[in-house]
C-alpha cells in the first residue's frame, strides 16, 4: 500500500514552466486589477458626462416641443392650404386633360361622319354616329387607335340602313390609366 | 485538557492539518495571490464594470434617441419658419384658393355662378341639380364634396365655350361625365361633376 502524503505541493520543484506561468500571472494579475479599477473609474466618470448630455438634450427637446406646440394652429393652417392646393392641382390637371381629349376626338372626326352622341365618362368615350362610307368609318377608327391617350377601341354596333345608304355605328374607346389623370371622375 | 473532536482522533486531526497549505511557502503565496487576483477581477467585472457599462449603453441609446427627436423637432421648426414665410408670400392669393375650395358648400353661390357662365356662353340651361348635402351634421370626407348634374341646349360652339369657362371657373369642378347628343335636331349637353369644399 502506497504511503499517502498529507502535504500539498501544488508546484513541483522541477517544473520550470509552471513557475514561469505563475510569475507571469502574478505580474499580469496586478496590472489586471489596476486596469479593472481604472475602467470602472473612467466608466463612472463617463456616466456623469452622459447624464449631463442627456439632461441638456431633454431640456432642448422640451423647449422645441413648446415652440412646436405654440405653432400648432399655424401648422394646421399650412396643412389645410397644402391640401387645398394639391386638390386644385390634381383636379385642374385631370379636367384640362379630359377637355383636351374631348376636343381632339371631335377634331379627329372626318367630314363624312356625323356624331349623334358623344359621351366621355369613367375613363371611356362612347360615340354614336352615322356615315355613308365604310372607308370614312375605317379611317376614323384607325385615327382613334393611333390617338395616344386611347388604350383600346371597340365597335359596339354597326347597322347598315340600305334605304338611306347610311351606316349607323356605336364605338367605345377606353382611355389609358382608367381612374387616373385621363379618367374623368376624380 | 485533552484535545478531542467528536469522532476524530488526534492522529487523524494532525493528518488533516497537514493538508492545509503552508502559507509561509512562496509557491503557496503565489497561488493564493493568483486566486485572489482573479477573484478580484471577476468581482470588479461583475459588480462594478458590468452595471456601469450597461448603464452607459442605456444612456448612450437614450442620447441617440433624444438626438434623433431633437433633430426632427429642429427640422420641423425650420420647416414651419419656411412655411410661415411662404404663407405670408401667398397671402394675396389666398382668396383665390379659398374661392376654389371654400370652407362651406356655398351651393346657392355655385348654382348662380353656373347659371351666369351658361348665360355668358349663350347656353340655355334646362336642368341644374345638386346631390343631397347634409348642412347640419358633421362634414363627411376630406375634402368634402357634392355632385351636380347639368343639362343644357345650344350650339356646339357655345357648349365648347361653356366647357372652357367651367375649367377656368374660380371654383374647382371635377367632371365625371360630359355628353353631347342630338335629339330631334337639338344639340344637348349633359354634365355630371363634383364640387369640393374643405373645412
Amino acid at each position: 500500500m502506497t504511503k499517502f502524503s498529507a502535504s500539498i505541493n501544488l508546484l513541483e520543484n522541477k517544473n520550470k514552466t509552471l513557475d514561469l506561468i505563475v510569475s507571469w500571472t502574478l505580474t499580469i494579475g496586478r496590472v489586471l486589477v489596476i486596469i479593472v479599477e481604472l475602467v470602472a473609474l473612467i466608466a463612472f466618470i463617463y456616466r456623469f458626462s452622459l447624464d449631463n448630455q442627456l439632461q441638456t438634450l431633454q431640456t432642448k427637446i422640451k423647449q422645441e416641443q413648446a415652440i412646436v406646440a405654440y405653432q400648432k394652429d399655424s401648422e394646421s393652417k399650412y396643412r389645410n392650404l397644402q391640401d387645398r392646393l394639391a386638390l386644385i392641382s390634381s383636379v385642374s390637371k385631370a379636367t384640362v386633360a379630359n377637355l383636351k381629349i374631348f376636343n381632339d376626338i371631335i377634331a379627329l372626326t372626318p367630314n363624312g361622319l356625323t356624331l349623334n352622341n358623344f359621351t366621355l365618362s369613367e375613363g371611356k368615350i362612347q360615340l354614336q354616329g352615322n356615315t355613308s362610307s365604310v372607308f370614312t368609318l375605317s379611317n376614323f377608327i384607325d385615327q382613334l387607335k393611333a390617338y395616344p391617350p386611347i388604350e383600346g377601341v371597340s365597335l359596339d354596333k354597326i347597322q347598315n340602313d340600305t334605304t338611306n345608304s347610311t351606316i349607323t355605328v356605336g364605338i367605345t374607346a377606353t382611355l389609358k390609366g382608367q381612374g387616373g389623370t385621363n379618367a374623368l371622375s376624380n | 485538557m485533552r484535545f478531542q473532536i467528536k469522532g476524530i482522533k488526534k492522529e487523524q486531526y494532525e493528518k488533516y492539518l497537514e493538508l492545509i497549505p503552508d502559507l509561509k511557502r512562496e509557491k503557496a503565496q503565489r497561488y493564493i495571490t493568483i486566486v485572489l487576483t482573479l477573484t478580484t477581477a471577476i468581482i470588479l467585472g461583475l459588480f462594478a464594470i458590468n452595471p456601469t457599462l450597461s448603464t452607459i449603453a442605456n444612456l448612450q441609446k437614450q442620447i441617440n434617441d433624444s438626438n434623433f427627436v431633437e433633430q426632427k423637432l429642429q427640422q420641423k421648426i425650420n420647416n414651419l419658419a419656411v412655411l410661415q414665410q411662404s404663407y405670408s408670400n401667398l397671402q394675396p392669393d389666398l382668396s383665390v384658393v379659398n374661392d376654389a375650395v371654400p370652407t362651406t358648400t356655398q351651393i346657392p353661390l355655385f348654382l348662380a355662378d353656373i347659371q351666369s357662365i351658361a348665360k355668358d356662353a349663350s347656353l340655355t340651361l334646362s336642368g341644374l341639380q345638386t346631390s343631397t348635402v347634409n348642412l347640419s351634421g358633421p362634414v363627411v370626407g376630406d375634402p368634402a364634396s357634392f355632385d351636380f348634374t347639368l343639362t343644357a341646349t345650344g350650339t356646339y360652339q357655345s357648349m365648347i365655350d361653356f366647357l372652357s369657362r367651367i375649367i377656368n371657373f374660380q371654383r374647382i369642378i371635377a367632371l365625371k361625365s360630359v355628353a353631347i347628343s342630338t335629339n330631334n335636331g337639338i344639340l344637348q349637353l349633359g354634365i355630371k361633376g363634383t364640387v369640393f369644399f374643405k373645412q
